[in-house]
């Protein structure tokens, strides 16, 4: 016949197997948290060395030409590239990102790629050119609402070595891909044009509209 | 009284351990700095416990996988334009004092070799590495699964192999590389096997005349590029349709491939495997002129090997049935086209 206190001293010993038993599951879990956080802080970090890597990369070559000078270069992509666009503001344009100061920049910048996306959301290198041109050309909406034809300009077309289509579309961003993708670079003395051609058509479902900063 | 101290002690014990054990995790997941080790250590690293992992958990742990910049000149200024701007560059030079086939030679084993690194470094294409499954049946609608693996492949590029101008002008010397020559007579250093071996478990030594005929025909004959880049592609399939083909006895496992024609591990040359995944895949990016060597432009007779894996792949998740293709292939990385007809996504750091 079990006494009142050794029914006690039972309860105190299943009481101690369960602190213990909960001590074990809740630093479980935290480990668990702390690793599943540190994996995806891990992946994060990735992407954004790759795309300070793109952009320096970028930089680089552009120092590498001479003035009057154009050449096509590749760029790898990387995953999470598509997005991230490449985008540069001239000194005088005032919708610039504060991180440019007052000189012109060259930045890769996440979402619509904006002056306020690529302050909180980007990051910038500082170029010497008073004038930026960056493009792509791109797959639109066929047909637009006002029946006016927004269809870039065949200029765009032949810096780019590319047949015109009326069907394509220019943006003031260049979109980086998980892929490979060509870019072409021109350069004078104080103006630098980047331009890309997006053979894609599923590129319209990346950059939906024709971007403005 | 003295139970109750023996259950107290043991309870102190028991978590003093746990907390030791935790803390020791912690640390180890702490620790989880790349930073200082050598970039193949740390890209097996993330392959290892990329392919232990389940498929929906793959996407958290990135590749860490940096391509590498292998440029072959002369002399010791030499420089390849076709890596401007980037870091991480390894110089290969070519001493002009070397007979010709020497110089050769060694760009042959330069090619060899990125091609044996990496396919070693995958896993030999046996690791479960990527996290999305194709669900078309090649063998019931190919133009589907090709568009698809289009956008589903994933690839690594392990390397690009260039050439300096002042390589690139030695057109005598650039006829004479021979890849494909280099990979069924030569292994790695301290080998007994030859590359053609190894990619094969050890099995095709020499090819047969008839798989020759076929790869050497004019059609299958593509211009070269100055520069290639060694690409590591894998598809996964949900279902079991690569056993199922007509050719899939013969194909499952490993095997060298080509244009139209792939070499099985038995010896078996398949002419007829367009239905293939694999085959139909590398045929694809051969159309575009994409599967090339480092000739010089318009270099006859060009168009080199990958090597392949078809089957099961090797997984420690639960995911027991995960399946695919894997192939490592040259490929001319100055092409877009090809290179993005090959991966809908690449992988690891450019």
């Amino acid at each position: 016949m079990r006494t009142i206190k050794s029914i006690k001293m039972r309860k105190k010993g299943d009481l101690t197997n369960n602190i213990l038993s909960l001590v074990v599951v809740a630093l479980g879990i935290v480990i668990l948290l702390f690793g599943f956080l540190r994996l995806l802080e891990n992946a994060r970090d990735d992407e954004t060395r790759n795309v300070q890597r793109t952009l320096d990369g970028i930089v680089e070559k552009i120092k590498l030409l001479e003035d009057g000078q154009s050449n096509k270069f590749l760029i790898q992509g990387f995953p999470g590239a598509n997005n991230w666009f490449l985008v540069g503001w001239s000194g005088n344009e005032p919708s610039r990102p504060e991180k440019c100061s007052f000189e012109s920049c060259l930045c890769v910048c996440k979402g619509s790629a904006n002056g306020a996306d690529c302050q909180s959301n980007g990051i910038c290198r500082e170029v010497n050119y008073n004038t930026l041109d960056i493009f792509s050309l791109k797959q639109g909406p066929v047909g637009s609402i006002l029946g006016v034809t927004n269809s870039a300009n065949k200029e765009r077309f032949d810096f780019l070595d590319v047949q015109q289509r009326e069907d394509f579309i220019e943006d003031k961003r260049i979109n980086l891909a998980e892929n490979l993708i060509q870019i072409k670079i021109f350069k004078e003395k104080d103006k630098l044009i980047i331009g890309y051609y997006n053979p894609d058509v599923s590129g319209l479902s990346r950059g939906a509209s024709a971007g403005t900063h | 009284m003295s139970r109750r101290g023996d259950v107290e002690i043991q309870y102190i014990v028991s978590l003093v351990i746990a907390i030791v054990g935790f803390m020791v995790v912690l640390l180890l997941l702490l620790s989880l700095n790349f930073e200082n080790s050598s970039d193949d250590q740390v890209c097996r690293l993330s392959i290892l416990s990329r392919a232990t992992l389940p498929s929906s958990g793959q996407g958290l742990v990135p590749l860490k996988c940096t391509t590498k910049k292998i440029c072959i000149t002369y002399g010791s200024s030499g420089k390849c334009d076709q890596f401007a701007g980037e870091k991480g560059i390894t110089y290969v030079r070519l001493s002009k004092s070397k007979d010709i086939d020497s110089k050769a030679e060694i760009i042959e084993r330069q090619t060899a070799e990125a091609m044996y690194n990496c396919w070693t470094m995958m896993g030999e294409g046996r690791l479960d590495l990527f996290e999305k499954p194709i669900s078309v049946n090649p063998l019931e609608n190919i133009e589907e699964f090709l568009k698809l693996s289009r956008k589903q492949s994933s690839c690594v590029i392990c390397s690009r192999v260039a050439l300096a101008k002042d390589v690139l002008g030695q057109r005598d010397l650039l006829e004479k590389v021979d890849v494909n020559d280099y990979l069924f007579n030569q292994g790695p250093e301290n080998s007994e096997y030859t590359y053609s071996q190894l990619f094969t478990d050890s099995q095709i030594k020499a090819p047969p005349k008839e798989f020759k005929d076929e790869f050497g025909k004019t059609e299958n004959n593509k211009a070269g590029t100055d520069q290639l880049g060694i690409v590591f592609m894998q598809i996964k399939t949900s279902e079991d349709w690569i056993q199922a083909g007509e050719s899939g006895a013969i194909v499952t496992g490993a095997f060298l491939v080509g244009s139209t024609v792939s070499l099985g591990a038995t010896g078996t040359v398949l002419k007829i495997a367009l239905k293939h995944p694999l085959i139909a895949l590398v045929s694809a990016v051969v159309v575009v002129g994409g599967t090339a060597g480092l000739r010089a432009f318009g270099a006859a007779k060009d168009q080199e090997l990958s090597a392949g894996y078809c089957g099961r792949f090797n997984t420690a998740s639960e995911d027991k049935n995960v399946q695919g293709c894997s192939v490592v292939t040259p490929i001319d990385y100055n092409n877009v086209a090809a290179v993005n007809q090959l991966c809908g996504v690449i992988e690891g750091n450019p």
